[in-house]
């Protein structure tokens, strides 16, 4: 099943956050190469949006290279090769640009995250 | 120009002395989705009539595109004005005959099972609003015009109603023009959002811009007087200003902290702000 | 929508017809109404409709305002024209459906008992209908469009009726109130046939253009708020139609007043024109023509010297002075003497029938007057009492009178009846009454009094009858063929003129003398065609000769006298017998009426007189 929302309070136009959500699933494998897309009249229905914006959606990540879309069939996942990890690496590092402002707004230094991270982790 | 399916040129109509709507001029185009909000008594479900016929106008004319005839007009009036008497089949029999619609069986909605011998004027009002919806879904509406329905339905009959209007939206390329008060689930629906007040379209932008160009911001000492205030919250607790239209230069100045709004708050804050004047004068 | 309105209104209209049905049995059953059902059914029927019709029309929105549903109507794909076209459409269909009913009923029944002809009745709801469909987009409230509507046309359709008689009027006719408030065609006589149609028109279809007018102009702005223009618009299409509607009305009763029918005229012996109009009379004359402001009827008037006789709309009996138009009631009429319109006039006397003036009431009684000074003196009232003409109490026929005398220094009157053959009867001063003919009947006008003889026209003989000695006519001569002679006009000439020597008339297909002394008949002229040839008598020595001959359509005038037959005039184009055409003798002169004109000529050599 596709894990797909809508923050309507999130600054984020509603057709990024469907970007990134279809990003995720392609990244973390659960929308693997081959793989239909939700039709957009689906997807729209289920989020109550229009459907304009989850066309916008499938059609910018068909030109960053994420998705194929066939006329009159839908919308398929072709990712090429490289896009993925660079996709990847520039995601985490988002993450990481968030997580660190907001680990140093409680006051901690580089050396306490890095701390944090290892004893985390090791837990996992 | 050539995109328009609904022109509007000059539109009056007069109740008594009082103009409803006031020389209104607008175009609407093939595919858009469009929500009207306003304070009550604005003229909103006056212009939604002109537009569906059942209103001549005073003044002015409503020019149909592209093709655009009743026939594919799906007008839903917050009278829900049907023949009482019949059953849902007789209703549905008429309204097909009618508008011309060739697929024998009426579209229904999940898990809505309304039986055809039941009499229109015993249904509830929401299982009333649906079938009414269903009957101007068969027509393949390349307009839809739907004055203030939902917010007297319950939860789970507003998402059946969203749902088929977003199918229509994305197979009949239906443009749908809403007048809405209430935006918890609607919000991301229209395009454009205008706000009628006294006759008039005082507001009429598209969401993104509009979602930028309104901000608001907690008062805290000394407010900048070049910043246009579109409305003050009326609260003691939390002194709260509207800015319309937001610059992007005035974020941080004064140490003020400019934070997004919401489509709902928007209206509100337009609304409200129409009120305040109304009452300062 | 046409379907379905269709189908509502005749589901409708079922129940209605079915309510007709039994209403009728219900008012029988309650004894409200004794008569037998179908007699009751029709007057029920018959009024049904006319509460159907106003229905028809305030319901035109009702079931969309019943179940709210206007709105809704209202955005169907239809212009307004098109709902409007389909909803009265319907309902007119219906309606016209229960006309072809109402005709069939008036078929099966309607002389028996004694139904208003559908077209009649038509006339009076169809605009109804019209009237309330007009209203039902301004009024909303049921009741209240119906009162309005029944209002509207209870009041246009006599108002409409007074406009007419204005037009009337404006020609110069007088119409005396009382006159107004009855309806005026009584009698096919008093008003030409084509006015009592297009009085009909005027008055029923001419108020339906103002409400038709203001709908079909006002509907496309017609929605669902109570809207200004909407109102405004009907209010003054409305008043723009019902100018031009009173306008049309006025100058369409001005022209058909204009034309009256040839019988109108009449040509005195001094030949001045008299024109009998349905409110005035006209004397043309050189220099100003001379107006009398009553209305006189141009049946059966008698003339004598400068006096015309005639009857006005009470029946009362009114000389006219020709020379200076003065006029003056000589017998005042009641209402039992209205079927009564002759009066004879012989030597001072003037003489009619009255059914009033001798006890008890509508007894039937002769009214001798003095000519000269009728007020001076009191009639001579004489009863007629005799089966003939009175059965239990009611007229049974129609008399006139064509012959008076002296005998023994008794005077007695001939009468003779319209319609039913009987024989002729003598009524003597003292009131006995006796069969000319005992155990005979005759048709009417076809016995003679002449020289104190009686003349007998059969079909294949002529009888003479001589008085008795001891009273009583005997058969005296009896020539074997046909001999007749109709008189200028059989009713009004004198009764008792001074003795001739000889009578004119036609014989078989010649023109015969009958001496009067002698009793012997002798033919002084063939006739070219024995069918369509007439002699005219103006006693006591003036006859005429009238035929009309197949070849060309001409007809010929020609006097007979002892010099035998004179050819007077040939009127080319006057086929007499086909619709239009009629020669009409008269005092001082023939009126040869054609459809397109009327045209006169004097005596004695039928020059054209100019009027």
């Amino acid at each position: 099943m596709i894990r797909i929302s809508v923050d309507l309070n999130s600054p984020l136009p509603a057709y990024q956050q469907i970007i990134q959500s279809l990003k995720i699933e392609i990244l973390s494998g659960r929308l693997k190469n081959g793989d239909r897309l939700p039709p957009i009249r689906e997807l729209a229905k289920l989020l109550k949006l229009n459907p304009n914006t989850v066309a916008k959606a499938y059609y910018t990540l068909e030109n960053e290279g994420f998705v194929e879309g066939r006329p009159g069939s839908g919308n398929w996942v072709n990712v090429r090769a490289p896009g993925l990890n660079g996709l990847r690496r520039s995601m985490l590092d988002g993450e990481t640009r968030a997580y660190l402002d907001r680990a140093f707004s409680l006051g901690a230094n580089l050396d306490d995250v890095r701390n944090s991270v290892q004893r985390i982790a090791a837990h996992e | 120009m050539s995109d328009n399916i609904l022109e509007i040129r000059n539109l009056t109509v007069r109740f008594r002395k009082r103009a409803a709507v006031d020389a209104v001029t607008v175009a609407f185009r093939r595919g858009e989705a469009v929500v009207i909000a306003g304070p009550n008594g604005a003229g909103k479900s006056t212009f939604l009539r002109c537009l569906a016929g059942a209103i001549v106008p005073d003044r002015g004319r409503v020019l149909y595109r592209q093709g655009l005839s009743r026939k594919n007009i799906g007008f839903l009036s917050d009278r829900l004005s049907l023949y009482e008497g019949w059953t849902l089949e007789e209703a549905w029999m008429f309204h097909r005959r009618e508008f011309g619609i060739a697929e024998p069986a009426r579209p229904t909605f999940q898990g809505i099972d309304l039986a055809p011998r039941r009499r229109i004027k015993n249904l509830s009002v929401g299982e009333r609003t649906l079938f009414h919806l269903s009957l101007l879904m068969a027509q393949k509406p390349a307009v839809l015009l739907i004055d203030e329905v939902l917010h007297a339905l319950d939860p789970y009959l507003r998402e059946r109603f969203l749902e088929a209007v977003i199918e229509a939206m994305d197979e009949f390329q239906t443009a749908v023009i809403m007048v809405n008060h209430v935006f918890q689930e609607t919000a991301q629906l229209p395009e454009r959002v205008m706000i009628m007040d006294r006759g008039r379209f005082g507001l009429d932008e598209s969401r993104e811009d509009l979602e930028r160009k309104v901000k608001k911001a907690a008062v805290a000492g000394e407010w900048p007087a070049e910043i246009p205030v579109l409305f003050e919250t009326l609260s003691d607790l939390r002194k709260e200003r509207y800015v319309y239209p937001f610059r992007e230069e005035w974020a941080g100045k004064s140490g003020l902290d400019f934070k997004d709004v919401a489509l709902g708050e928007i209206v509100k804050a337009f609304i409200g702000g129409a009120y305040v004047q109304k009452r300062a004068r | 929508m046409f379907k379905k309105e269709l189908a509502d209104v005749s589901k409708q209209t079922l129940f209605f017809l079915a309510a007709v049905l039994a209403l009728p049995a219900a008012l029988i059953l309650l004894k409200v109404s004794p008569e037998p059902y179908l007699a009751v059914l029709m007057p029920v029927f018959q009024g049904g409709l006319l509460f159907w019709s106003l229905f028809l029309g305030a319901s035109l929105f009702g079931r969309e305002r019943r179940e709210r549903a206007t709105e809704y109507a209202l955005t169907l794909p239809y212009s307004r024209a098109g709902l409007l076209g389909r909803l009265v459409g319907a309902r007119a269909a219906v309606l016209a459906a229960l006309w072809i009913l109402s005709w069939i009923v008036y078929a099966g029944w309607g002389s028996s008992y004694s139904a208003f002809p559908p077209l009649a009745l038509a006339l009076f709801y169809f605009p109804l209908f019209i009237i309330s469909v007009s209203l039902a987009p301004l009024i909303e409230n049921f009741i209240a469009l119906c009162l309005v509507s029944l209002a509207a046309w209870y009041v246009t359709i006599p108002a409409s009726y007074i406009l007419t008689l204005a037009a009337v009027r404006l020609k110069g006719l007088y119409i005396p109130w009382e006159v107004a408030k009855r309806i005026p065609l009584r009698g096919p006589d008093t008003v030409p046939a084509d006015f009592a149609t297009a009085f009909a028109v005027i008055a029923f279809i001419l108020p339906i253009i103002p409400f038709a007018a203001a709908l079909l102009l006002s509907f496309r702005k017609f929605d669902i708020r109570p809207s200004r223009a909407f109102v405004k618009r009907y209010l003054t299409a409305f008043a723009v139609f019902l100018v031009g509607a009173v306008g049309l009305g006025f100058v369409a009763a001005s022209a058909m007043a204009r034309t009256s029918a040839y019988q109108s005229f009449y040509i005195t012996s001094g030949q001045k024109v008299v024109e009998f109009q349905p409110y005035r009379v006209k004397i043309h004359q050189a220099g100003e023509d001379i107006i009398i402001k009553d209305s006189l009827s141009w049946w059966r008037i008698q003339e004598v010297g400068p006096y015309l006789y005639a009857r006005d709309d009470d029946a009362n009996l009114i000389r006219l002075n020709t020379a200076d138009g003065t006029a003056k009631m000589v017998f005042k009429a009641q209402k039992e003497d209205r079927s009564l319109w002759q009066q004879w006039a012989y030597r001072d006397k003037i003489a009619l029938f009255s059914r009033s003036a001798s006890a008890p009431l509508s007894l039937l009684s002769l009214v001798i007057m003095d000519r000269e000074a009728p007020e001076r003196q009191k009639p001579q009232i004489i009863p007629c009492r005799h089966p003939f003409l009175e059965t239990e109490g009611r007229l049974a026929a129609n008399p006139y009178l064509f012959g008076t005398d002296v005998r023994e220094g008794q005077a007695f009157w001939l009468i003779g009846f319209f319609g039913r053959q009987k024989g002729p009867l003598r009524l003597w001063e003292d009131g006995r009454v006796e069969e000319l003919f005992p155990g005979e009947s005759c048709p009417v006008h076809t016995v003679w009094f002449v020289n104190g003889l009686l003349l007998r026209f059969d079909k294949d003989s002529l009888k003479i009858y001589r008085e008795n000695g001891d009273g009583g006519y005997r058969l005296v001569k009896s020539h074997p063929e046909s001999f007749s002679f109709s008189s200028w006009d059989f009713l009004s000439r004198e009764l008792d003129p001074r003795p001739v020597r000889a009578v004119y008339g036609k014989h078989g297909d010649r023109v015969a003398r009958l001496d009067l002394e002698t009793l012997e008949l002798k033919d002084v002229a063939q006739l070219r065609t024995a069918v369509g040839a007439q002699v005219i008598a103006y006693f006591p020595d003036r006859f005429y000769l009238v035929e009309t001959g197949e070849e060309g359509g001409s007809t010929r005038v020609s006097a007979i006298g002892e010099r035998g037959v004179t050819l007077l005039r040939e009127f080319e184009n006057a086929p007499l017998g086909k619709w239009g055409y009629a020669l009409d003798f008269q005092g001082g002169g023939v009126i040869l009426g054609r459809p397109e004109k009327i045209e006169m000529y004097a005596f004695p050599d039928l020059k054209e007189l100019r009027y």
